[in-house]
C-alpha cells in the first residue's frame, strides 16, 4: 500500500460526547494552501484543548499529557453529563473521527469511539484508567477503532477500513509516528519551556526521535553483548578462563545494577527538576523580598498618609475656625452698615458732639446767673437758653460718647474684616487647600488599598513552607547528583574492568585454536558495535548542525521584523535581527541564540517562544513531513506586540502547511496601547485579517439547555469579515 | 482701656441672657450637657453656647425675624460677652428700624431684640445640624458663607 505523506491536512473533525462537548460538534479546516490557517477561539474553559486531546486521543487511543504520561482526571474521556444521565438499559457512544487529506488525494478517516449502555443503577464510581477518569458503575464500554482509507482514484466504494487496534495503530505510525505527535499538536507549555531555558529536553528529544538513534543505540549495545557472551561462554568451557569469566559477570551484574540505580536517580532528579519549577515558579510571585518590599511601602504610604490626614485635619479646623468667625459677622454686616449710617446721622444732628459734653452744658445753666464762657448772661427763656436746652435733651453724656467712640471704631473694624473679597479669597484658598489634601489622601489612599491587597494575598506561612520544601529538594538534589556521579564513576571503572578482563580473556582463550571461530564472532560483534557507536556519534553531530541551521533559518524569517529589540536589553544595538547571527545546538542539546560576536542573546518570552516555533519548524522539515500544525494557546503568555509580530510573520513561517490556531478570545481580538506612546497596537485578529490569512474562524461558546443545570459547549463558525 | 469703657457699658445689663427652651428641639439643642456644643464634629464642638446664639442672632436678624421668648434658659452670662460681641449685639439693636442713640442705655431692650433674633435663628441651625452629613459637617456653613458673600457682591 503506497503511502505518500509529506503534506497532511485534516479537513474534518467530528467529535461526539467527549469530555465538555456533549452531543456531537464538527468544524472543517482549511485545505487550501494559500490560505492555511484556521482559528478556534473562545473564553478560557470552554474546551480548546480539549480539540488537541481529541485528536490525539483518535490518533494514538491514549490521552495527551505534557509529560508524556497518562493522565487520571476525574472527569474522563466521556462527557460526564451524557453518562450520569443515561438511563437504565439505554446507550450511546463518544467517539471522534478525523478526516485526512494528503496533497496527492489520499484519503484517511481515523474513527476512535466508545459505546457505553447502562445495566443498571449504581453508586459507585470505578476509575478506569482507558476512560482517563472516574465513571459510574452499571455501565458498559465497548471501545473500537476504524482506520480508513482511500487511494486517489478509488470511489466511494473502495475504502480500505481496519478495525483491529494493533493493524491501526500500525498503519498509523507509518503516516504519523507518534515521537513526532508534539511537533504537530502541540501547545504553550513546550514553547514556554524553550524561555525557561528547559529546551534540552525537548531538543535531544526530537534529534533521536528523527535520527532513529534508539535502534541504533539497541543495535550497538546487542553487539556490544554478543561479544561479551561468546568470550563468557568460551571462558566457561576453559578451567583457566572460568574465574576471570565470573569476575566478568559479577563486574557485569554490578554495572547492571548501577545503571538502574542510575536510571532511577535520573528519575528522581527529573522529578526533582519539575517539582523545583513549580515551586519556584510560586516563589517568583511570592518571594520574601517581594512582601518586604510592598511591607516597606505600605509603612511609607501609611506614614504620608498620616501626615496627610494630620494636614487635611488642621486645614478643617482652620476652616471651621474661619466659618465660626466671619459667618455670623458678614451675617450682620448689613446691620452694622446701617448702625454707622445712623451714628452720622446723629453726629450731623449735633447728638454726638465732639467739642461740647452734656456736663460742660450742664455746668453753664448751673451759673447764678447762667453764664457763657464768652462771659454772656443767658437769661430765662432766652433764645440762648431754649438752645442750650435743647442741645441738654439730645446731647449724651460724655462716657457714653467715649464708649460710641470705641464701638464705632469696632464696627468698623468688623466691616473692614468682613470685606467681601477678602472673604472670598481667603475661603477659596482653603478649599483649594483642603482640595489638594483630599485628592492626595485618596490617591494614597488607593496605592495602600492595592499594596494592602497585594500583601495579603502573600500567604506568608504557605511562602515559607513553600521555600523549605525547595530547600530540602535542593539539599536532595545535591545528594543525587554526587550519587549519579559515583554511579557513573562506578560503571566507568566497570567498564574499564570489564575490558582489561576482556583482554585477559582473551589471551587465555586466544591461545586456543579450539576456539577460534567463537573469537572470530566475537571480533566481528565488537568491531560492529564500535562502528555504530561512531556512526551514532558522527549521525548526532550532523542533525545537531542540520538543526542549528534550520533553526537559525525560520528564527531569522520570524524575527526579522522585530525592530523593538533593543528595548529589552538584548544588546545595545538597535535591531536584535541584524545582529543575530545564529542559533546554536550544543552537544548537551542546549539552545541558544548567538550574535555576530558569538556572544549569547538571551531572549524574551516572545523571542523564546519563535525560537521554539523555528526549532519546530525545523525539526518538521529534517523529518520531511509538512503535516498540519494545530497550536493550543501559542499567543499565552507573551506581549501583544510580541503576539501581533507573530501573527505577522506566521503565514509566511510556514508557507502552505494547515495551521489550526486554538486561542483565547482575549489573546485573539483584544487590543492594547503601547506603554510610552499610547499607540494602539492591534488585535491579532486585525491583523490576521488584514493579511487576508485566515480561512475560517470558529467560536466556542457555552450553552445552557433549558432544565439542564450543566452548560455545554458549542461550535459556531463565524462569517468572514463580521465581528462575533 | 477701651475694654473697660465697654465693660462699664454692660454693668447694667442683666446678669443673664436666654434661649427660649419651651421648645424640646432648642432645648436640647442648647443644652449644655447633651447638647450641639457636645457633639464631635458639628462646627460648635466645644465652643461657648454664646457662640452659637451670636450666630443664630446673627441669622435671625439677616433674615428680619423676631421671635418672642416664652420660657427663658437664663443659662449665659453677660460677663463672658467679649468687646466685639457686646457691640455686634448693640448694632443689632441699634439698627432696628425704630431704634434711637439711647438704647444704648437700655440694655434690657438691646438683650431682648438679640434673643428673640436668635430664637428665630436657632431654629435655621437645628435645620442645618439635621442636614449635615458626617462626612462633610462643614459644608453646609460653606454654603451659607459662599451664599452671602454672592449676595453681598452682588
Amino acid at each position: 500500500m503506497s503511502r505518500t505523506k509529506n503534506v497532511l491536512r485534516i479537513a474534518h473533525v467530528t467529535l461526539k460526547n467527549f469530555r465538555a462537548y456533549a452531543g456531537e460538534i464538527e468544524f472543517d479546516l482549511s485545505l487550501d494552501p494559500s490560505k492555511t490557517i484556521t482559528i478556534i477561539h473562545g473564553e478560557m474553559g470552554l474546551g480548546k484543548t480539549t480539540i488537541l486531546d481529541a485528536i490525539y486521543w483518535c490518533l494514538y487511543g491514549k490521552e495527551r499529557s505534557k509529560k508524556g504520561i497518562d493522565l487520571m482526571t476525574e472527569e474522563g474521556i466521556i462527557n460526564t453529563n451524557i453518562l450520569e444521565n443515561l438511563g437504565i438499559n439505554s446507550k450511546d457512544e463518544t467517539f471522534v473521527e478525523i478526516l485526512l487529506h494528503d496533497e496527492e488525494g489520499i484519503r484517511f478517516k481515523i474513527k476512535r469511539g466508545i459505546q457505553f449502555s447502562k445495566q443498571s443503577e449504581s453508586t459507585d464510581r470505578i476509575s478506569n484508567k482507558n476512560l482517563g477518569g472516574t465513571v459510574p458503575g452499571g455501565i458498559n464500554f465497548s471501545p473500537y477503532v476504524e482506520f480508513h482509507y482511500l487511494h486517489p482514484s478509488g470511489t466511494e466504494s473502495d475504502w480500505e477500513v481496519f478495525t483491529k487496534e494493533e493493524k491501526v495503530q500500525e498503519e498509523i505510525e507509518k503516516i504519523f509516528p507518534e515521537a513526532l505527535s508534539s511537533y504537530f499538536l502541540f501547545d504553550a507549555e513546550l514553547l514556554n519551556d524553550f524561555f525557561l531555558a528547559e529546551a534540552d529536553e525537548h531538543v535531544k528529544n526530537g534529534i533521536e526521535k528523527i535520527s532513529g538513534l534508539p535502534i541504533l543505540d539497541d543495535a550497538r549495545d546487542h553487539l556490544k553483548n554478543t561479544s561479551r557472551q561468546i568470550q563468557k561462554l568460551i571462558a566457561n568451557k576453559e578451567v583457566n578462563s572460568k574465574p576471570i569469566a565470573d569476575n566478568m559477570s559479577q563486574i557485569e551484574q554490578a554495572i547492571s545494577d548501577y545503571k538502574t540505580k542510575l536510571d532511577e536517580t535520573e528519575k528522581r532528579l527529573d522529578q526533582i527538576k519539575s517539582q523545583k519549577k513549580g515551586i519556584q515558579d510560586y516563589l517568583r510571585q511570592h518571594d520574601d523580598q517581594e512582601i518586604n518590599s510592598i511591607q516597606k511601602r505600605l509603612d511609607d504610604v501609611i506614614n504620608t498618609l498620616k501626615e496627610l490626614d494630620k494636614n487635611k485635619k488642621e486645614n478643617d479646623e482652620t476652616i471651621k475656625q474661619f466659618l465660626l468667625n466671619y459667618t455670623y459677622k458678614l451675617l450682620s454686616r448689613n446691620s452694622i452698615l446701617e448702625t454707622e449710617k445712623k451714628f452720622q446721622e446723629w453726629e450731623n444732628q449735633g447728638r454726638i458732639p465732639l467739642a461740647v459734653t452734656k456736663i460742660a452744658l450742664q455746668n453753664i445753666l448751673n451759673g447764678h446767673p447762667a453764664t457763657c464762657i464768652c462771659g454772656t448772661i443767658i437769661k430765662d427763656g432766652s433764645s440762648e437758653r431754649k438752645k442750650i436746652d435743647d442741645l441738654m435733651k439730645r446731647v449724651v453724656d460724655s462716657t457714653l460718647i467715649q464708649h460710641i467712640t470705641v464701638g464705632r471704631s469696632i464696627l468698623s473694624n468688623v466691616i473692614s474684616a468682613t470685606d467681601t473679597q477678602k472673604l472670598s479669597s481667603a475661603l477659596g484658598e482653603l478649599k483649594s487647600k483642603r482640595g489638594q489634601f483630599r485628592m492626595a489622601y485618596s490617591e494614597k489612599k488607593a496605592i495602600k488599598d492595592s499594596l494592602q491587597q497585594k500583601y495579603d494575598n502573600h500567604n506568608i506561612t504557605e511562602v515559607q513552607e513553600k521555600a523549605k520544601m525547595l530547600r530540602t529538594l535542593e539539599q536532595e538534589e545535591i545528594t543525587l547528583y554526587g550519587n549519579r556521579k559515583t554511579y557513573q564513576e562506578k560503571i566507568e571503572f566497570g567498564e574499564k574492568d570489564l575490558k582489561g578482563l576482556k583482554r585477559q580473556l582473551d589471551a587465555a582463550t586466544g591461545k586456543s585454536n579450539k576456539y577460534q571461530s567463537e573469537n572470530n564472532k566475537s571480533k566481528i560483534a565488537k568491531v560492529l558495535s564500535d562502528v555504530l557507536e561512531q556512526c551514532r556519534n558522527e549521525l548526532v553531530d550532523q542533525l545537531r548542525n542540520v538543526t542549528s541551521e534550520k533553526t537559525t533559518r525560520y528564527f531569522k524569517k520570524l524575527v526579522s521584523k522585530k525592530e523593538d529589540f533593543a528595548r529589552v536589553g538584548l544588546d545595545k544595538k538597535e535591531d536584535f535581527s541584524s545582529d543575530f547571527a545564529r542559533v546554536e545546538i550544543k552537544p548537551n542539546y542546549q539552545t541558544i541564540a548567538l550574535d555576530s560576536n558569538e556572544k549569547t542573546k538571551s531572549l524574551s518570552t516572545g523571542q523564546s517562544c519563535c525560537l521554539a516555533l523555528s526549532y519546530i519548524a525545523a525539526i518538521r522539515e529534517i523529518a520531511n513531513r509538512n503535516y498540519f500544525m494545530m497550536v493550543d494557546s501559542p499567543l499565552h503568555n507573551i506581549s501583544q506586540e510580541e503576539r501581533v509580530e507573530i501573527a505577522q510573520n506566521l503565514p509566511s513561517f510556514l508557507p502552505g502547511t494547515q495551521i489550526t490556531l486554538l486561542v483565547q478570545d482575549q489573546e485573539y481580538t483584544g487590543h492594547a496601547k503601547k506603554k510610552i506612546t499610547g499607540q494602539d497596537i492591534p488585535s491579532v485578529r486585525d491583523t490576521l485579517m488584514k493579511n487576508n490569512s485566515v480561512w475560517r474562524e470558529y467560536l466556542l461558546e457555552a450553552k445552557k439547555e433549558e432544565g439542564n443545570a450543566v452548560s455545554n459547549t458549542t461550535i459556531r463558525k463565524i462569517e468572514m469579515g463580521k465581528t462575533q | 482701656m477701651s475694654s473697660d469703657i465697654s465693660k462699664k457699658l454692660t454693668v447694667d445689663w442683666p446678669k443673664n441672657m436666654s434661649y427660649d427652651i419651651s421648645d424640646q428641639r432648642t432645648a436640647d439643642y442648647v443644652s449644655e450637657r447633651v447638647g450641639v456644643v457636645t457633639k464631635r464634629g458639628s462646627i460648635f464642638y466645644k465652643k461657648r453656647l454664646l457662640d452659637v446664639f451670636l450666630f443664630a442672632m446673627a441669622k435671625g436678624k439677616q433674615k428680619g425675624l423676631r421671635t418672642p421668648l416664652t420660657k427663658k434658659s437664663n443659662s449665659m452670662p453677660t460677663d463672658a460677652l467679649k468687646e466685639e460681641e457686646i457691640w455686634l449685639m448693640s448694632s443689632i439693636a441699634l439698627s432696628e428700624k425704630n431704634s434711637d442713640l439711647d438704647i444704648l442705655t437700655k440694655p434690657e431692650e438691646i438683650i431682648k431684640i438679640c434673643e428673640e433674633y436668635a430664637n428665630t435663628g436657632v431654629k435655621d441651625l437645628i435645620a442645618i445640624d439635621f442636614s449635615t452629613s458626617i462626612s462633610d459637617p462643614l459644608e453646609p456653613y460653606e454654603k451659607l458663607m459662599e451664599d452671602n458673600l454672592e449676595k453681598l457682591t452682588r
